[in-house]
């Protein structure tokens, strides 16, 4: 019996191998990677086989908690997309917000880390989130509060009290 | 054309608005090819709702598109976002090697501050320190078969953003601007203007954020609304605006402020890469307003309106005169 008569076997799926800035491997499946937009553009520029990249920029912490996200979405978009074909009433895209939301609440640094390999690897969804996560830090608070949340040095020569 | 000059040569009599008209002016020959960039990972705050062109500006308004450029264009416009991939943007992305993807670095001010889709590095960070963290960034295949290259580039970025060891550092100031305005993008501009007051390297950086958020609600009087709208554009520094949001409530029932049109021609006009512009509840003083937005996506205007509105997207085109 051929393999093509047995929908259970299915072909061995590829992976691409991502390596962080300290060194380490990181073996993803491929629609995991391309949740990056650069690693996709790069990927169909080549169209061959390169499959490990380096990613300078990215250490293996936060690559970590990157591939974390890109597969979280990946099973949930497939799920979410399943449910609607059986039209069964999910709430999958609610339940990803809220995972979302507790998989970026992190502390600042740990933010910031996601954040700058989010933009670097232009992950558009993971870039959104990290950036509305500092703003809602920002948005509300007052600037003392704000260098203290943010451990901004007042250098400033306008002393806004100065004058009242 | 000329109906383009016209209207910068009346800008420039704007206290204020000097400089930026003359950098505004320098840049057009050549911000058309550049500004296609930035459509990757750039979001709009203002979330996904695609006006059709004109479809609520007021019946008194005439609305003239007058190029032949749109046809060209017609994906800016839509709600699809492209990825763009930069061509010839700054340096070229790659120089020997193909397979080096180099950051391409943002002139800082003055020139389209969306996020570029590849890594847009540190020369635009005014804070100075920290900047080893933000160094070049480089995708690169292993099979390159450069090595010497990689080599090099491996030394540069020694010390990158993953290591956790310095808690205490002040690392929202050493973000790459474009990502700063994003953040800012998210905040009512009174709160964007606030942060003039965290420190030295934070001075500036209202005056050339690229997002506004004016929403009357914020304010107690009419008069401080004015008086706030007109003094945070008035403190521009000549940078493009991108996401323009106007909305006065309440009492704004007659013609009241910006009262000298010119502003706003001055304004809108110099923006080149204008993305979101909403007014509501807005009267603008006869004439023309003239905006020449090449990447224009959400235009929503209500309220009374000057007679035309000239839409040129594109400023190398001659026949942008009405």
């Amino acid at each position: 019996m051929k393999d093509s008569f047995n929908p259970s076997i299915e072909p061995p799926k590829k992976t691409v191998t991502l390596v962080s800035s300290d060194g380490y491997d990181f073996e993803v499946e491929e629609e995991v990677a391309l949740e990056s937009q650069v690693i996709k553009d790069g990927f169909e520029d080549k169209a061959v086989d390169d499959r490990e990249y380096l990613l300078f920029n990215v250490h293996s912490d936060t690559l970590e908690l990157i591939i974390k996200y890109c597969e979280k979405h990946v099973s949930s978009r497939k799920s979410i997309s399943a449910a609607a074909a059986s039209s069964s009433s999910s709430n999958g895209e609610e339940a990803l917000k809220e995972w979302d939301e507790h998989f970026i609440s992190v502390d600042t640094n740990t933010l910031y880390d996601i954040l700058m390999a989010a933009d670097y690897l232009n992950i558009k969804s993971l870039l959104d989130l990290a950036i509305q996560k500092v703003a809602d830090t920002i948005h509300g608070r007052s600037p003392e509060q704000i260098r203290k949340k943010f451990n901004i040095e007042n250098d400033s020569i306008i002393d806004p009290w100065a004058s009242e | 054309m000329t109906n383009f000059q016209n209207s910068f040569t009346s800008g420039a009599f704007v206290p204020g608005f000097g400089s930026s008209t003359s950098s505004v002016l320098g840049e057009f020959g050549s911000s058309t090819g550049a500004t296609c960039t930035g459509f990757g990972s750039s979001s709009s705050p203002f979330g996904s709702t695609n006006t059709a062109f004109g479809a609520s500006s007021s019946p008194s308004s005439g609305f003239q598109l007058t190029s032949s450029h749109f046809g060209a264009q017609t994906s800016l416009f839509g709600g699809s976002n492209p990825a763009v991939q930069l061509p010839a943007f700054g340096q070229p992305p790659t120089q020997s090697t193909p397979s080096i993807f180099y950051s391409t670095s943002t002139p800082a001010l003055g020139s389209n501050p969306s996020p570029l889709l590849f890594n847009s590095g540190l020369a635009t960070s005014p804070f100075g320190g920290m900047n080893s963290n933000t160094q070049s960034a480089g995708l690169v295949q292993s099979t390159a078969p450069s090595l010497g290259q990689t080599g090099s580039i491996v030394e540069q970025t020694g010390s990158t953003f993953g290591e956790n060891s310095s808690l205490e550092m002040n690392r929202i100031s050493a973000l790459p601007m474009p990502i700063i305005y994003h953040i800012l993008s998210f905040l009512p501009t009174t709160e964007v203007v606030r942060t003039c007051v965290l420190s030295k390297g934070w001075i500036n950086i209202r005056s050339s954020v690229p997002s506004f958020h004016f929403n009357s609600r914020l304010f107690q009087s009419k008069r401080t609304f004015i008086k706030f709208v007109d003094s945070v554009l008035l403190l521009r520094d000549g940078s493009d605006m991108q996401n323009v949001s106007l909305s006065p409530v309440g009492w704004f029932d007659d013609v009241d402020f910006l009262k000298d049109g010119q502003l706003d021609e001055a304004l809108f006009s110099a923006s080149p890469s204008l993305e979101t512009l909403i007014l509501e509840n807005r009267n603008i003083t006869p004439g023309i307003l003239t905006i020449s937005p090449s990447q224009l996506k959400n235009l929503n205007l209500g309220g009374n309106f000057p007679s035309s509105i000239v839409v040129s997207p594109s400023t190398s085109s001659p026949s942008n005169s009405i």
